[in-house]
């Protein structure tokens, strides 16, 4: 699944250690997600894009794989 | 799950640290509780009439109840990548002791090697769970 957080963050100049900081989650989580090794549970999902003040569909893509 | 409250900006990273450390803290006096009874039982002298029965039913009590404890605090702390590389890394350490126990067993009663031993088994199983959950965070 692609996502727009590592744009979104970097266009608020938080960090990652930050961003998870308000997530609630580790450094190592939000790394993961940017990076695309970790597709976020829908609770997490709705998190970040309530941050942001986005839809989540604005944040996180399906690119089209079952994975 | 973990809940986490949020202000419009974000639970707050000041507030989402404290909460984590305090979880972990709690964790991790249950587990160093859990821990020296556990020495305690292991290095002792083993066999049944060794330990007097109050000290047993002491001990199996608070290993019933702190160890339970310092899983549960310690799976608070987590956030859902930590939780998800530790189900993959038990899952790992089960099958690591299933294969190793089966696999002793049958070289034992092949005559190969001497009768399994629960205890190294565990230790063997414990250690190798640690490893795998170390490399899952390290390639997160």
């Amino acid at each position: 699944m692609r996502n727009r957080l590592r744009v979104l963050r970097a266009e608020r100049g938080w960090s990652q250690l930050e961003l998870g900081g308000r997530l609630g989650v580790s450094r190592q989580a939000v790394n993961a997600i940017e990076t695309g090794k970790h597709d976020p549970s829908l609770t997490l999902a709705f998190r970040i894009a309530r941050l942001f003040k986005l839809g989540v569909e604005e944040v996180f893509d399906d690119d089209g794989s079952d994975d | 799950m973990m809940t986490v409250p949020m202000t419009e900006d974000g639970e707050g990273i000041r507030a989402a640290r404290a909460r984590c450390w305090r979880r972990w803290r709690i964790a991790a006096l249950s587990l160093l509780g859990a821990l020296a009874v556990s020495l305690v039982m292991i290095l002792g002298k083993t066999g049944p009439g060794h330990l007097q029965p109050g000290y047993a039913v002491a001990a199996v009590i608070a290993m019933a109840i702190v160890l339970p404890l310092a899983i549960h605090f310690n799976d608070q702390a987590k956030d859902e990548l930590a939780r998800l590389n530790a189900l993959r890394a038990n899952s790992f350490g089960l099958y690591a002791c299933l294969l190793g126990g089966w696999s002793w067993l049958v070289l034992s009663n092949g005559g190969l090697v001497p009768q399994p031993s629960v205890l190294i088994l565990v230790t063997a199983a414990s250690m190798i769970t640690l490893a795998r959950y170390a490399m899952l965070r390290m390639r997160g």
